[in-house]
């Protein structure tokens, strides 16, 4: 709708301006630029199909001519030439569609003289009535008495449009033409032009002039209430209300009267919430919001008690909105209503604008009410606003049943309430243990190093396990929290004498979280307690403290231990506190102590990767000498590549020994090649290094069974499938769900029959926070544990984690390894850098675990399988690629060309078919599913197909168990077209199960 | 969740709702359903890929009725129309169904009185003519993000929903789900004072290939398809799913995904998105012979309160909020968060602040509005305002100069070109 008047002020002067410019431009031909004068010639032949590119060269020139007015009122005054000419009827488009932009009067008769052509009108028309002149809309009225049909139908719509009121009386006469499309046009252009006459709904009309529609009617009142007749336009309103059919007339009319009358429409909108038409009682409340009088909010109050129930949720809904606290009494009686959606609905709007009084109520509903009554009470409690209202809470904290206690506690830890405190302190000690835990709950939440004390002495006298474990949890948040580690200490150690054996395990675990003198020393006394528990718990918060205070007691732990597990626990603690050390020196004296402590291959690899980081010339010569050591030999040589890369030139003699030596020992092709390029680069040799040649590797990824326990998670539907008869293993990638927990995407795998999934980073465990956090890197062993017993109990297995990013530095690499490995995971899907493949052989050998590059679409680096291809060329038969096939449909590619470049490559598949760019059921798509199935099978791939939907995300199962569907059916008919054919397993299983 | 009498629903005078409010308990629905009467009536207008998404959700709402299938392709209006009648036929004893029309015209789905609701996902040029003549039939809406292909399209059809009282749900469904968090993280100063909005639109590079004028297919009304949009010959290119490459039909990926991304942009700055605003863009526009929109670009939106937003077609698809002590980033779709600080992420938002519209189905989310007569999560206004922004962007690239938009009167301030493309002439014989 373009807004005329201002418009037409605005610009008058321009366009007449821009008139005279095109006759002076008439007058003296203006010079185009040959490229120019050309696009105008192409422009003349223009059909579509053809290119563009004369078309986008006028309208890049005309964009660009603003500041020339000159040149715009040639290149205008050139396109209505072609409108005149006999350029193609596509040419003329174009020029009318630029026109409507830049065009101006001296453009108007040229279109004028298409308005009734049958092809171009509606382009002509398209062009003037954007054009502000009045020149344009005087040209429309001149043809409209010519016009019939849908041309005429257009002039009066544009017309109207404008805003023309000359055209009104014009118009009016087509209201009943035989054309029904004319007659309609006229009749909306006279509701809104108002055509002069006084049109209400229900007058006669005079013989011969049509009847006003209850539109126009509507019209004509918004006229008079914008013209200050505000009584006129009530009646009319009211009228309109009345007598109307159309219950959106009704409404519209009902919001008139409210504008027009303020309060005073206030015994109609009484009217209707006294009756039971819920719809127009919710339109009588958002017309009543315009007026926002007390005496409104009074009125309301005092009507809802007497509306029936539905009518109260609304007028509740209408009050939060309002959040006048007059009315709040009203809403905190309503919240003890017989109805749960009124009850629901005051509790709301509590919620919004509720203070201390409403607090009784809704203490009573969190505690006893279920389901949504419940949580949004909770959700009140935890947001209700008023200074006064965690005062009022702790004394509700204080008296009263149990279970409204328990609620006024859990909601002053969630409000963050620290002033309710002492007396959550007090309620720890309660006789009723609900309390007591909700208040350990809370006080972890709200307490600093000054409780410390109070809540050690709570876990001392803890009553049952789970008590203890709440103090526990509470006491280590308060001890990370502190900026006074001492203050938390001393009464842990104060308390450690006086502790029964499971108390004094609790506090040994705090003390390694806040460090310190006297906590090391309790903790070292610890370690020599009678109790196997306690001695226990104390070397692993040794191996948790978080300075190198503790280094030499686990360095003698480490050394001679009885038990063989606290000797790997202290190394491992004493490693990782060696890197710590911000002295290179020292840091480097610590890992040569634990190297010569160190009797696994495992505990030697984490001291390489920490000399790995440190990359010094002195570091790289220990790694060296770890060379010769075979059971660490590929980590040392990783080491030393990647050390002697960073050190260069800087230590020559040092990386010309290290590098030597590991041509010496190392067999891979590939780290040769590096090697023999780092010698180069740091300068020749004092003699030519020996190039012994070694056999390449076999480099196939292992095969192995299927374990016992795998197979019973596989089959647990009842046997083997048939696609696993043929090495196919179905199952979701998380993601599908992305919009539920990864407990719930676990449940909905299983309930697809499913018995695979394959995890991404970052999805929230569960719905109720229990465990808490990401599935990702960061899960404590604890979580790990409670996930893995969810899967197990599922019968889902976890075979694949990504897309997740490997980083290019080892430490970061093994975090994502270390982890997949406890979690079982066989492949890691992801996109690392390509300068990282020469690690990741190391680490798929030495974890057991593939790497499988997921491929993006264009734009990402491995959105092509050649890309994919070359970058694994020479590498670990570990790696290889997670065949995104809906990518690569959006990449442009022909998804079965790119399966079969990749034979042999494949470890992992995003399987997906898409229709209209986006995910449908397998099978349903333009993908060409079962093509790619077959072609799977002619390779003889076994491995994991994940199904990654990403559509319809918050309802995809029924979509998911139509691609199952799919699949099984797809494979019965392949496995029956070559029955004989079960491949050799290449899917690389995990060697080790945890 | 309290039960809506349709009946008493329906039946609009006063005269009418003195009846009594009955809940037909004497007449339950099949499986648990509320009975027939107490069903929302929906018509579906525009069956393609996600209307026929929708279809599909409809059909598992227990308290609706899916009348009606919409379609100017009448293989899509008719394989919905069966898909309909199918699934509600399972739940009859006698197997058999048949209670689903299919129209090729809408103005018929909008003349029926046993529809109370229409859900709108027809392409973009369509968008704000149909929800204005919905709302004036007095139907419930759901219709399709962008609110409307342009501007004044836009406030015409949110101003229809506030007149006639019509719920009005815009396709915006990110605002269902995690990025309402990160939008009230935003809101309540975690990461400090907001200065910066960066957007990342990133632009699927489709192929057009030949698109030659061709004869229009039996079963496809191509007139009506193109309604109020210019007439051009037809090509298979032009219509199903790739309308949204051309100019004519959609902003592309500005008001496609755009529509989302800017929105929940628009949602976590709240009020410091005030005027004038001024906009300058860089575009790189398609250059096939039928496909023209942006396809690479560069946008800053600068407002009065200092706020910047920077959309590009470039990035991890998301927004990503800067404050002088943070970030945080949405990630689209599902509203994956990551922060600087990461703690951000934990904060819960306390009582006495700000506190955004819970929903976590932006279609379950409609039909409850339309039960209580209640504010949806992405009302008209809302889903105007974002669609117009992009607009906004569209135009500035359009015009190649920095332009100044005035949010209140919804015009841009001293360029005359600018303003003539708020509003875009129709075809006769539509009209708005």
């Amino acid at each position: 709708m373009v807004r005329p008047t201002s418009l037409l002020l605005g610009l008058l002067a321009v366009s007449l301006w821009a008139a005279a410019m095109a006759q002076a431009a008439a007058a003296a031909p203006p010079k185009f630029s040959p490229a120019l004068d050309d696009a105008f010639r192409q422009l003349a032949a223009y059909q579509f199909g053809q290119s563009r590119a004369a078309l986008s060269t006028i309208a890049d020139a005309l964009r660009d001519s603003q500041a020339k007015p000159e040149e715009r009122a040639a290149l205008v005054g050139r396109l209505a030439e072609i409108l005149k000419s006999d350029a193609t009827a596509d040419a003329k488009r174009f020029a009318c569609r630029q026109l409507s932009i830049f065009g101006g009067a001296a453009s108007v008769p040229a279109l004028a003289a298409l308005l009734l052509d049958t092809d171009l009108a509606d382009m002509a028309r398209y062009a003037l009535e954007r054009i502000p002149d009045a020149s344009a809309v005087a040209a429309m009225r001149a043809a409209l008495p010519k016009a019939s049909g849908r041309i005429k139908a257009g002039l009066i719509n544009s017309l109207a449009a404008r805003g023309d009121t000359q055209s009104a009386a014009a118009i009016g006469t087509y209201v009943r033409d035989k054309d029904p499309i004319v007659a309609s046009a006229a009749a909306a252009a006279v509701a809104k032009l108002g055509a002069g006459q006084k049109a209400a709904a229900g007058t006669k009309p005079a013989t011969g002039t049509p009847a006003a529609s209850p539109e126009a009617a509507l019209q004509e009142a918004d006229r008079l209430l914008a013209a200050g007749k505000k009584d006129e336009a009530a009646a009319a309103y009211e009228q309109l209300f009345r007598s109307a059919e159309s219950k959106a007339i009704q409404s519209a009319a009902l919001r008139g009267l409210v504008a027009a009358r303020g309060q005073e429409a206030m015994p109609v909108v009484t009217e209707i919430l006294s009756g039971a038409d819920t719809q127009m009682q919710a339109t009588a409340l958002q017309s009543l919001r315009q007026v926002a009088l007390p005496e409104v909010v009074k009125a309301l109050a005092d009507l809802l008690p007497k509306c029936p129930a539905p009518t109260q949720t609304l007028i509740l809904a209408d009050l939060a909105t309002r959040a006048d606290p007059a009315a709040l009494p009203a809403v905190v009686a309503a919240g003890k209503s017989p109805d749960a959606a009124v009850r629901l609905a005051a509790i709301q709007a509590m919620a919004k604008f509720g203070d201390a009084s409403a607090l009784p109520v809704l203490v009573q509903a969190a505690a006893t009410a279920g389901g949504s009554e419940q949580d949004e009470a909770r959700r009140a409690l935890d947001r209700l606003p008023g200074a006064d209202v965690n005062a009022a809470l702790v004394a509700l904290a204080e008296k009263g049943d149990a279970a409204g206690r328990r609620e006024a506690i859990r909601s002053l830890g969630a409000r963050r309430a620290a002033a309710a405190l002492p007396a959550i302190l007090k309620a720890a000690e309660d006789a009723d243990q609900g309390v007591r835990l909700v208040s350990l709950q809370a006080i972890g939440l709200l307490a600093d190093e000054k409780s410390a004390a109070a809540v050690v002495a709570l876990l001392v006298k803890a009553g049952s396990g789970a008590e203890r474990t709440m103090a526990e949890t509470a006491l280590v948040a308060i001890c990370g929290r502190a900026a006074n580690k001492d203050a938390c200490a001393d009464p842990i150690v104060a308390a450690m004498a006086g502790a029964d054996g499971p108390a004094k395990c609790a506090l040994v675990r705090a003390l390694s979280r806040t460090g310190g003198a006297k906590a090391l020393a309790a903790v070292r006394a610890a370690t020599s307690s009678t109790d196997a528990d306690v001695q226990d718990a104390a070397v692993r918060a040794l191996a948790a403290w978080p300075d190198t205070s503790a280094a030499p007691d686990l360095l003698s732990w480490a050394k001679g231990a009885a038990n063989p597990k606290h000797q790997v626990l202290a190394l491992q603690g004493y490693i990782r506190l060696a890197g710590l050390n911000r002295d290179a020196a020292n840091r480097l004296k610590m890992y040569e102590e634990a190297l010569a402590a160190a009797k696994r291959p495992d505990e030697k690899k984490l001291v390489l990767s920490g000399l790995g980081q440190l990359g010094t010339p002195l570091a790289l010569r220990v790694v060296t000498k770890c060379l010769d050591d075979e059971a660490i030999q590929a980590e040392a040589i990783a080491a030393a590549i990647k050390m002697a890369t960073g050190l260069g030139k800087d230590a020559a003699d040092n990386v010309r020994a290290a590098m030597t030596k590991v041509l010496a020992v190392a067999k891979d092709e590939n780290v040769r090649k590096q090697a023999e390029a780092i010698l180069k680069q740091v300068g020749a040799p004092v003699s030519a290094p020996v190039i012994l040649k070694a056999p390449l590797p076999t480099g196939e990824r292992q095969a192995v069974p299927h374990g016992a326990a795998h197979e019973a998670a596989a089959t647990k539907k009842g046997g083997e499938s048939v696609a696993e008869k043929m090495g196919w293993r179905l199952g979701c990638q998380a993601y599908s769900f992305n919009h539920f927990t990864f407990y719930e995407a676990v449940e909905k795998t299983a309930s697809l029959g499913l018995g695979y999934i394959e995890a991404y980073p970052g999805q929230k465990l569960s719905k109720d926070n229990s465990p808490p956090g990401n599935f990702d890197e960061g899960m404590s062993e604890a979580v790990q544990a409670q996930v893995k017993k969810k899967l197990a109990a599922a019968g889902v297995r976890l075979v694949n984690y990504g897309v997740v990013g490997l980083p290019g530095d080892e430490a970061g690499c093994r975090k994502v390894f270390d982890f997949a490995k406890k979690m079982g995971v066989e492949t890691i899907d992801s996109e690392p850098d390509e300068k990282t493949f020469g690690l990741l052989d190391k680490l798929t050998e030495e974890y057991k675990i593939n790497v499988a590059i997921h491929n993006h679409p264009k734009a990402s680096h491995y959105w092509n399988p050649d890309i994919v291809l070359k970058a694994c060329e020479g590498h670990s038969k570990r790696i290889g690629a997670c065949a995104d096939t809906g990518h690569w449909v959006r990449s442009g590619l022909d998804p079965l060309e790119c399966l079969k470049k990749l034979q042999g490559r494949i470890i992992s598949l995003h399987f997906k078919d898409l229709q209209d760019g986006h995910d449908v059921p397998w099978g349903t798509g333009t993908s060409g599913a079962r093509a790619m199935l077959a072609e799977l099978a002619r390779q003889g791939f076994r491995g994991v197909f994940s199904i990654e939907y990403e559509y319809n995300w918050d309802n995809s199962v029924p979509e998911i168990a139509k691609c199952v569907e799919f699949f099984n059916t797809a494979a019965g008919e392949l496995l029956k077209a070559a029955p004989g054919k079960a491949p050799p397993d290449r899917s690389g299983e995990s060697a080790e199960r945890p | 969740m309290r039960r809506f009498g349709r009946r008493a629903f329906l039946k609009g005078t006063l005269a009418a709702a003195a009846a009594p409010y009955v809940l037909s308990a004497s007449a339950p629905g099949a499986a648990g359903r509320p009975a027939p009467s107490n069903r929302i009536g929906i018509g579906v207008i525009g069956t393609g890929g996600q209307g026929g998404w929708h279809v599909k959700g409809l059909l598992e709402e227990a308290d609706v009725q899916v009348l009606a299938t919409c379609d100017v392709d009448a293989g899509r209006r008719e394989n919905h129309k069966r898909a309909v009648e199918a699934r509600y036929a399972a739940e009859k004893a006698s197997g058999a169904y048949k209670g689903c029309d299919s129209y090729g015209d809408f103005r018929d789905v909008l003349a029926r009185k046993d529809i109370d609701a229409v859900l709108i996902a027809v392409p973009d040029h369509w968008h704000g003519l149909i929800s204005v003549m919905a709302a004036r039939a007095g139907k419930d809406i759901y219709c399709e993000k962008p609110m409307a292909a342009t501007i004044a399209e836009g406030r015409a059809a949110a101003d229809a929903a506030k007149r006639f009282g019509r719920i009005f749900q815009t396709g915006s469904q990110e605002r269902s789900g995690r990025a309402r968090l990160g939008c009230e993280l935003v809101r309540n100063g975690r990461i400090g004072r907001l200065h910066t909005i960066r957007t990342y639109l990133p632009v699927d590079s489709y192929t057009q290939g030949p698109a030659p004028a061709m004869p229009v297919p039996p079963g496809f009304d191509y007139d009506t398809w193109l309604g109020p949009a210019p007439w051009e010959p037809y090509t298979e290119k032009r219509c199903h799913f790739n309308f949204r490459w051309i100019l004519d039909y959609s902003d592309g990926e500005l008001t496609d995904r755009g529509c989302h991304i800017n929105d929940i942009a628009l949602w976590g700055a709240g009020p410091l998105v005030e005027g004038p605003v001024e906009v300058e863009g860089k575009g790189r526009f398609r250059d096939d012979t039928l496909w023209n929109v942006p396809i690479e670009f560069h946008i800053e939106y600068t407002c009065a309160s200092g706020l910047r937003i920077i959309t590009e077609s470039s990035g991890q698809r998301g927004i990503r909020f800067e404050g002088t002590d943070g970030w945080i980033f949405v990630a689209i779709h599902g509203g994956d968060l990551s922060a600087e600080p990461a703690t951000v992420l934990r904060s819960a938002i306390g009582p006495n602040e700000v506190h955004l519209p819970h929903s976590n189905n932006h279609r379950r989310n409609w039909l409850d509005a339309i039960k209580t007569r209640g504010e949806t999560v992405a009302p008209a206004e809302a889903g105007h305002r974002t669609a117009s922004f992009c607009h906004v962007g569209l135009i500035a690239m359009l015009l190649g100069r920095k332009v100044k938009w005035d949010l209140k009167r919804e015009q841009f301030i001293g360029d005359a070109e600018a303003n003539r493309m708020i509003a875009r002439p129709m075809r006769s014989p539509w009209h708005l």
